[in-house]
């Protein structure tokens, strides 16, 4: 059905869209089923215990040790790992998924969402498919939409260009947190709330922020008795603005954020740079039309643990074209490549498969990865960028989040199927080269790929895009990974000692890396 | 506009369950075969006929949140930003008279009550909280208000269930106009995560639970009968339990400990209400994962169950009360046979593994899960109604629990109702005390009940039932194979062809 639309709202079975589901446990995704023979642990940096403080009581550590999944879940649906692409790939010129990847699919999207008559949220951030030139210099969008692009450091692994993708995401508060009493927008209030919001994510009692003028928010932000430009703000128990008697709380975003995030190709530019690329892969989009307190998420997650343990499969409530419900405030939806490489909207399975990461796991903060991952303070207001990026270690750890990546993981990704990370970071005997690790100048060095293997990713997964099986799996591999279950067996898969599982926290200490 | 209500038993006496009930019955329906596929928002099945039912089982909607809120002199209960789980109709409670219906919101904030008037067909919002939970300040807020039980008194209880603070309210003059509601904090009671509210059938006692995986079971017997703020507090304790209170009820340590048998109910406070604990169970701090009452009983050596629910008061054909309750968890409803002085005994009333189904009738493909709500006819018969996962395109089911012998463990679990409502669970299922053949059934958080996805959605809306027409079920008489026990066993099904109906048999227990 899917293979066969050009429509920008692809046809559905007439049938309740569970029933349609070829991977009822899609919300597992094909990284849970690597192999950690007893020492290899990439399941780490998802799942993690709670923290005090935190929102996240899914205290699902024990993921780490076992896999626990549901019997359903044992066997490994995301075929499309198994398959050998090889032939297809080679088929594929370099110049020809060159020219592909540099093709704008984004632009058009909106106006055929509008033309469809589209209910759901319509990507409305112009040029975003330029990157960086879409955004000011303080990362604000320059059509006006108020997106605001920050610079983050990819989650280790999923979204390392040397894994398949590249990737951006942008932020936008509601109006209350942009304006001020009077409903006047106010640029000073919305980078202040930005800033204060940061704060309360990372759990941080001050935060860098953007040039904000306190006269314009009319508060003293950095506690020096009076209202001047700063750069610093220290007052961070309250939004200001519209919003200034409005909820707040350490790491929960306010009622109406907005997340978007596109996941791209692999972007090669003249001067053979990896960057992001013009093709999108995905648009994704989460908006929180709820903010539950910390009480309230403790009891859903206590619910979840309930229904699975009696055994049922997840489930979450449809909001049709506005996507699915994570049940904890946050609608998510999205947009993938039809087989001509246009955006359409997903299928219910594939929005389905966002589901698991952005509700039930433990290492998230309120549910989501990057903003927690901020570059901190007014560095970080601007469109991603790895180059001069530092690889800042994990709050309570001192040795960087890649580095220490490497050594747990025994590889550059879940499936330590990266040859080319292998070779680069780890000796032969398969220990990491930590010599190496340590004079590489950034993360760019560390994770973005040869042009080489950019294009065998990029060939790998128009190959995808043409079979239109998303269902099967989205991961752009050529042969099968090695280290990957097809099933899993709990009587005799090999478990994880303790002495290989790890508390984790998924913010990153920028300061550290300054000293 | 009013609706043509199906109405039966023209001046039926209104005889309430508890003086009638002696004996359950065989099932005087032919039971599904399977559950419902679940069709999508708005779909005519929920407009029309929410359930699939039984032929002659007729079903009639009352209200619905889309009728309510079309009309300006009407109200409802709907917080904002709260997606399908916006209204959350739950437990329903008739007045006595059976003209009036109570709905508890279990909305997280702002929870509330409705009132209902059948013959008017109107609905308003009698009491309600002030969001001020959302910034954790429950003073004037509630939450979650999952059991409604209209009381001996005349008053309404409404109690907290997971959100909130775990308190029961009691609204002193229900049926009068909102304006004028007067409420009070009945402090008298233990704070726990509140489902089933029942009272014992001489009004002394008031039985409730604490919906979770390490809840127990409790009762509340007044000094003086009526007077719901002064008492004792009692927890049940059974008398072989060798696990630890403390813990779920399958932690490692409790999966193999005796949960059924002698029992005893432990006293919580002393005669006048005072606390036997060192923890004070009657603390509004405990918060929505670690209710007070919760954790002083792990003094005690209360016996935990998974999730216990809902529950109904009846009586055994030893003449003796009985409670009923739900073990979500577990799969199970349990039944507490009440015995002299605080002894009791706990059997497993039916079950997921313990109960065969459909017994003597084509067999059924459903599956006993989540059983959470419950309900009694006039009869007796213990319903069973699920909270299946709400995301499935299966719908939940509701049971028969077939104890002919009444002797607290029934013998067949049949296949009544299954709900093909997008996104719902049937909640709130209550017999008219009035009119007996009639029941309701809630429709609970459908994906309809969401506007920005569903504009016009039908939304949370409360369905009326009506038995009397019900095709009875064709006689099958013999023996059939256990398919557990491995033996023969006689068939019941029906006392003999052609005569076996509903009215039939409230007839014969004295129903005009």
């Amino acid at each position: 059905m899917l293979k066969g639309s050009d429509a920008v709202v692809p046809p559905r079975p007439d049938i309740h869209p569970v029933t349609a589901m070829y991977n009822r446990e899609a919300i597992i995704p094909p990284m849970c089923y690597t192999q950690t023979e007893g020492q290899f642990n990439p399941c780490y940096v998802c799942h993690q215990d709670k923290i005090p403080g935190r929102e996240n009581t899914m205290n699902d550590a024990d993921l780490q040790e076992a896999y626990s999944f549901s019997d359903l879940g044992m066997t490994n649906r995301w075929d499309n790992l198994f398959v050998d692409r090889t032939d297809r790939v080679n088929a594929i010129s370099d110049d020809e998924i060159k020219k592909w990847i540099n093709q704008d699919n984004y632009s058009e999207l909106a106006p055929r969402l509008r033309e469809a008559g589209f209910t759901g949220w319509i990507p409305d951030l112009e040029n975003l498919q330029e990157g960086t030139t879409a955004f000011d210099s303080e990362g604000f969008a320059k059509d006006g939409s108020l997106w605001v692009a920050f610079s983050y450091k990819p989650f280790p692994s999923t979204f390392w260009p040397t894994n398949g993708s590249t990737d951006d995401v942008m932020i936008r508060l509601d109006k209350p947190y942009r304006t001020n009493t009077k409903g006047e927008y106010s640029r000073d209030i919305y980078k202040a709330n930005l800033a204060i919001l940061e704060a309360n994510i990372k759990g941080l009692n001050s935060i860098g922020s953007l040039p904000i003028d306190e006269h314009n928010v009319n508060v003293d932000l950095n506690g020096d008795n009076q209202l001047t430009v700063i750069t610093e703000i220290s007052k961070v128990d309250s939004y200001v603005g519209a919003a200034s008697e409005f909820f707040i709380d350490t790491h929960l975003y306010p009622e109406g954020t907005e997340f978007f995030h596109t996941v791209r190709y692999i972007g090669i530019d003249d001067q053979g740079q990896i960057t992001n690329a013009r093709r999108m892969k995905e648009v994704r989009y989460m908006k929180k039309h709820r903010t539950y307190p910390k009480f309230a998420l403790n009891q859903y997650y206590i619910e979840e643990g309930w229904e699975k343990d009696a055994g049922y499969l997840p489930g979450y409530t449809n909001l049709g074209q506005h996507g699915l419900d994570n049940g904890m405030g946050w609608a998510i939806q999205g947009f993938m490549e039809n087989s001509e490489g246009r955006l359409r909207e997903n299928s219910y399975e594939e929005t389905f498969f966002c589901m698991g990461c952005h509700s039930s796991v433990g290492s998230t903060i309120d549910k989501t990865f990057s903003f927690s991952r901020k570059v901190d303070g007014a560095e970080g207001w601007k469109y991603i960028s790895l180059k001069g990026m530092p690889d800042a270690p994990n709050m309570g750890e001192t040795q960087g989040e890649i580095a220490t990546y490497f050594q747990r993981v025994g590889g550059g990704g879940e499936f330590r199927s990266n040859p080319e990370m292998q070779q680069r970071w780890f000796h032969a005997n398969g220990k990491p080269n930590m010599d190496a690790i340590s004079k590489a100048k950034d993360v760019y060095e560390l994770i973005t790929p040869s042009t080489e293997r950019a294009l065998t990713l990029n060939k790998a997964y128009k190959v995808l895009v043409e079979d239109q099986t998303f269902a099967y799996g989205r991961d752009a591999t050529v042969t099968s990974p090695v280290n990957v279950y097809d099933k899993v067996d709990n009587e005799t898969t090999p478990t994880l000692p303790k002495e290989f599982q790890y508390s984790w926290d998924i913010r990153l200490d920028w300061k550290k890396d300054e000293s | 506009m009013m609706k043509t209500k199906l109405t039966c038993l023209a001046g039926a006496a209104a005889l309430t369950a508890a003086q009638l009930s002696v004996a359950g019955t065989s099932p005087y329906f032919s039971p599904l075969t399977q559950s419902s596929a679940v069709a999508t928002p708005n779909h005519v099945n929920e407009l029309n006929s929410p359930w699939q039912a039984p032929a002659g089982v007729s079903q009639v909607k009352l209200t619905s949140m889309s009728e309510i809120e079309a009309d300006i002199n009407q109200s409802v209960i709907r917080v904002p930003g709260l997606s399908t789980g916006a209204s959350m109709w739950d437990m329903v409670a008739f007045d006595d008279e059976g003209e009036n219906i109570f709905i508890p919101h279990e909305t997280f904030v702002g929870a509330g009550a409705t009132r209902y008037n059948i013959a008017s067909d109107t609905a308003e919002v009698i009491f309600a909280g002030d969001m001020g939970g959302l910034n954790g300040d429950w003073s004037a807020d509630w939450g979650a208000f999952d059991p409604s039980t209209f009381t001996p008194n005349g008053t309404l209880l409404l109690a907290e269930e997971w959100s909130g603070e775990g308190r029961v309210m009691e609204i002193l003059n229900p049926m009068d106009a909102p304006a004028f509601i007067e409420y009070r904090e009945l402090t008298s009671i233990i704070n726990v995560s509140h489902e089933g509210l029942r009272f014992s059938h001489d009004h002394k006692t008031l039985y409730f639970v604490d919906e979770n995986n390490s809840g127990s079971v409790y009762k509340f017997v007044m000094t003086n009968t009526g007077d719901y703020t002064h008492g004792q507090i009692f927890v049940l304790a059974i008398d072989d339990f060798a696990g630890n209170p403390a813990e779920n009820y399958n932690s490692a340590t409790n999966t193999a400990a005796v949960r059924t048998g002698e029992a005893t109910w432990i006293p919580v406070t002393d005669e006048d209400g005072n606390p036997l604990t060192t923890i004070d169970p009657f603390s509004n701090e405990g918060g929505s994962g670690a209710r007070a009452g919760r954790l002083a009983v792990d003094e005690l050596n209360a016996t935990p169950y998974g999730r216990p629910e809902d529950m109904e008061i009846g009586k055994l054909k030893n003449g003796r009360e009985v409670m009923y309750f739900a073990a979500t968890s577990e799969k199970r409803v349990y039944s507490v046979e009440m015995k002299n002085g605080h002894k009791a005994m706990v059997r497993i009333f039916a079950g997921e593994s313990e109960t065969e189904k459909n017994v003597g009738f084509t067999p059924t493909t459903a599956t006993l899960s989540s059983p959470d709500n419950l309900a009694q006819d006039a009869l007796g018969n213990i319903y069973i109604i699920e909270d299946k996962p709400n995301g499935d395109d299966i719908g939940g089911d509701i049971w028969f629990a077939r104890d002919t012998n009444t002797d607290g463990v029934a013998e067949s679990l049949d296949h009544f109702l299954s709900i093909q409502v997008d996104g719902a669970e049937a909640t709130g299922m209550i017999f008219n005390p009035a009119k007996p053949t009639q029941f309701v059934v809630a429709v609970q958080h459908p994906d309809s009940t969401n506007l920005d996805n569903i504009p016009g959605g039908h939304g949370d809306a409360l369905w009326l039932f009506d038995v009397s027409k019900v095709v009875p079920p064709k006689c099958i008489k013999g023996y059939q194979k256990n398919r557990w026990r491995h033996h023969y066993k006689r068939v019941k099904t029906c006392s003999s062809t052609g005569d076996f109906n509903f009215i039939n048999w409230l007839s014969a227990r004295g129903y005009r």
